[in-house]
């Protein structure tokens, strides 16, 4: 993974989301799909190279 | 048409909780619950065959292979955030699986679905009718084989189980 993984998965855990009736919620590491997601937000924003990851990669950084 | 009073309800229930709990000691319950174990009343698991997987690329990949013995029936389902569709289809272990449809057996190989894309919703996109002649038997091991026929540039792919015990 690259090495600003802590960085992503820690501003993923600081977003939230709205479901279908406007409320929102914020992103827990229960939910991987966002998680994954918004990591992968991250990487694109910022411009950082990966390659295929799934939720299990960023476990180690998740605590 | 025999009259039963509710008061007559009442002692019948009592007895058999009696009998349950111990309470009655001359018939002695033959219903035990070992020290640790509690009835909640839950019978459903999460199979969890792929957790989230951003795909970068537009290579065949498989789940990991999972036993579902102890499952009676299985609703299977995907999730897919990815912003392009992921092709996907069931295997028997790591096998190739085929049913037959009437007049022809059909691999899964060549009867794939297609995931749509929601990245907003996180929609879970039920499966099993797809293949009801495979997801919805008693099955042993099973796998998923999944692919974005087109890289994804963002989201992931989940997909999952919810099994009803034996």
């Amino acid at each position: 993974m690259p090495i600003e993984t802590q960085d992503a998965v820690n501003w993923a855990l600081s977003q939230t989301y709205e479901d279908e009736f406007g409320y929102v919620y914020p992103v827990t590491k229960e939910d991987s799909s966002r998680v994954v997601d918004l990591v992968r937000e991250y990487f694109n924003t910022n411009n950082i190279e990966y390659t295929t990851f799934s939720y299990s990669d960023l476990e180690p950084y998740l605590n | 048409m025999a009259n039963i009073t509710l008061g007559t309800f009442r002692d019948y229930w009592k007895n058999v909780s009696d009998w349950v709990k111990g309470i009655d000691v001359a018939s002695k319950p033959k219903v035990s619950i070992p020290d640790g174990v509690a009835l909640t009343g839950r019978n459903v698991e999460e199979l969890i065959f792929v957790n989230a997987v951003a795909l970068t690329d537009n290579a065949i990949k498989f789940t990991d292979v999972i036993d579902v013995s102890k499952y009676k029936s299985i609703t299977f389902f995907a999730i897919n955030t990815h912003n392009q569709a992921i092709v996907i289809y069931p295997q028997l272990n790591t096998q190739r699986a085929a049913y037959w449809n009437g007049s022809a057996f059909v691999s899964t190989t060549s009867d794939t679905l297609s995931i749509p894309s929601d990245a907003t919703y996180q929609s879970r996109h039920v499966i099993n009718n797809k293949w009801p002649q495979l997801l919805d038997k008693p099955l042993k091991q099973v796998r998923f084989v999944y692919q974005a026929p087109v890289a994804p540039t963002s989201g992931s792919l989940t997909i999952v189980g919810w099994g009803v015990i034996n």
